[in-house]
């Protein structure tokens, strides 16, 4: 059986907006059964410069806290690699939100209320982010669940290699020396997947495939 | 009256400075909440709470960071946050899930200063808000939608996991247990894949937790005192201490 390269993220990690799930003629990105994920991808790059086989757990919309329940909801085997790609602190995620139960794809069944300040008012849940939480809160959030992904995977896994393409909010914390910013980060990103949608384009996929071989290659000489 | 327990962590930090340590995570049962005044403000964890006497059995330093109406995912930052020794004793009497921590003046809590003489470090709780069942704001979060019991415990789970993960990464010896379910969960089921089968509820909670707190609610002293005992034990019968 083929070793795993494993790939949490938000829609950046799934490939949004990319040639091979792109549709012009609707102007957005349509996933099928078949194509759950984009192959040109910054996982499935990976996967293929490594011999690995994909899969990819990208979610669009996707917050830390929701990416880190996904990480603790996915069975690993010892020998998978690891790669996480975090995302907006300012997201948040109602682990099974009454409104949201439902059967979804991979390993978990359960989804849950994908939140963000950008939707809040539009969405119906604005005084979340007006009465309850303030930004270094949401670093603290983001900080705590990279360390446990962290832990977590390298409990049960071979590899863990992950990076953030978005900065923290506030100076009051700083990245762990595990996960650092990703080059490009998000404001630099080097292009877009297409002129109607700004998730990154290929040659800034190039980029974080190569960041995140480095690493991978780097835990594994360790290892050795 | 809430001199004393101020008086009595200065004596201690005086005293014990260069000793080995209990370190101690928890809520209001761990802090030793109204146990020497009605005033339900929080000041100091008091030196007769069940941490300061497992401390002061096997001749350590007590340093307690519990808060009063603080959730699991309050003590993992707080664990996260703290510069531990390589012989420090972990405890951690886990609160209930049904609680909430938000971090709501990070300023206050950075330009406050609490490093006067009875106090070493800010403290973490400055400028947060505990939420209990009984709070209106826990109250009108939970008819939001903002939260669910699932949820909670997903929240609980991760905080306990990351803890645990975090003390083995450091080495060092950790004791946990739960607070006992309260009246008011005991009809709520946590999903399975949230249980922590590594952690039981505190054993003979209820036999040991024999008199009250001057609130009417919290444990006493003896109640405080049983709970050491218990501590004590269980600390000799996992052979970390002697």
């Amino acid at each position: 059986m083929n070793q795993r390269l494993i790939a949490f993220g938000d829609s950046s990690t799934r490939g949004e907006g990319l040639a091979d799930v792109w549709v012009p003629h609707m102007k957005e990105t349509v996933y099928t059964e078949k194509r759950r994920f984009s192959k040109l991808a910054w996982p499935s790059l990976v996967a293929n410069k490594l011999g690995l086989k994909c899969v990819n757990l990208g979610s669009g919309g996707a917050s830390n806290r929701e990416i880190a329940v996904n990480i603790m909801n996915f069975k690993f085997l010892p020998t998978d690699i690891v790669c996480v790609l975090w995302t907006f602190p300012e997201r948040d995620y109602i682990y099974k939100h009454p409104l949201k139960v439902r059967r979804n794809r991979g390993s978990y069944k359960e989804a849950g209320l994908k939140m963000s300040p950008k939707q809040a008012d539009r969405m119906g849940y604005g005084s979340y982010y007006k009465d309850w939480v303030i930004p270094e809160d949401r670093d603290l959030d983001t900080v705590m669940f990279m360390n446990f992904a962290r832990a977590y995977v390298l409990d049960r896994a071979q590899i863990y290699a992950a990076y953030t393409y978005v900065d923290l909010i506030t100076e009051e914390f700083s990245l762990p020396d595990h996960t650092q910013l990703i080059k490009p980060d998000w404001p630099n990103i080097v292009d877009q997947a297409n002129p109607y949608d700004y998730h990154p384009g290929m040659r800034t996929h190039d980029l974080w495939t190569k960041e995140f071989i480095r690493q991978i290659k780097r835990a594994q000489k360790k290892k050795s | 009256m809430t001199i004393l327990p101020a008086l009595c962590q200065k004596i201690q930090t005086e005293l014990f400075t260069d000793m080995s340590r209990i370190i101690a995570v928890g809520c209001s049962f761990t802090y030793g909440h109204c146990l020497h005044t009605e005033d339900v403000r929080p000041v100091a964890a008091s030196p007769q709470a069940w941490p300061g006497l497992v401390a002061q059995h096997f001749n350590r330093e007590c340093v307690n960071l519990s808060w009063p109406g603080s959730n699991p995912r309050y003590c993992a930052a707080r664990i996260l946050d703290f510069d531990f020794k390589s012989d420090d004793v972990v405890l951690i009497l886990w609160p209930n899930i049904h609680r909430n921590w938000i971090v709501t003046d990070w300023h206050a809590w950075r330009e406050r200063n609490w490093r006067d003489e009875f106090h070493r470090e800010p403290d973490l709780a400055v400028g947060s808000q505990f939420w209990t069942p009984v709070c209106k704001d826990y109250q009108r979060w939970w008819k939001r939608g903002y939260s669910n019991t699932s949820d909670r415990a997903c929240d609980a789970w991760m905080a306990k996991h990351l803890v645990r993960l975090h003390l083995k990464d450091l080495g060092l010896d950790c004791v946990e247990y739960d607070v006992p379910a309260y009246d008011l969960d005991k009809n709520i089921n946590i999903p399975d894949r949230f249980v922590t089968d590594w952690i039981t509820e505190f054993p003979h909670w209820h036999t040991l937790y024999v008199d009250r707190a001057q609130d009417g609610m919290h444990p006493g002293f003896k109640a405080h005192k049983n709970f050491a005992k218990r501590w004590i034990k269980t600390i000799k019968q996992q052979g970390i201490l002697e």
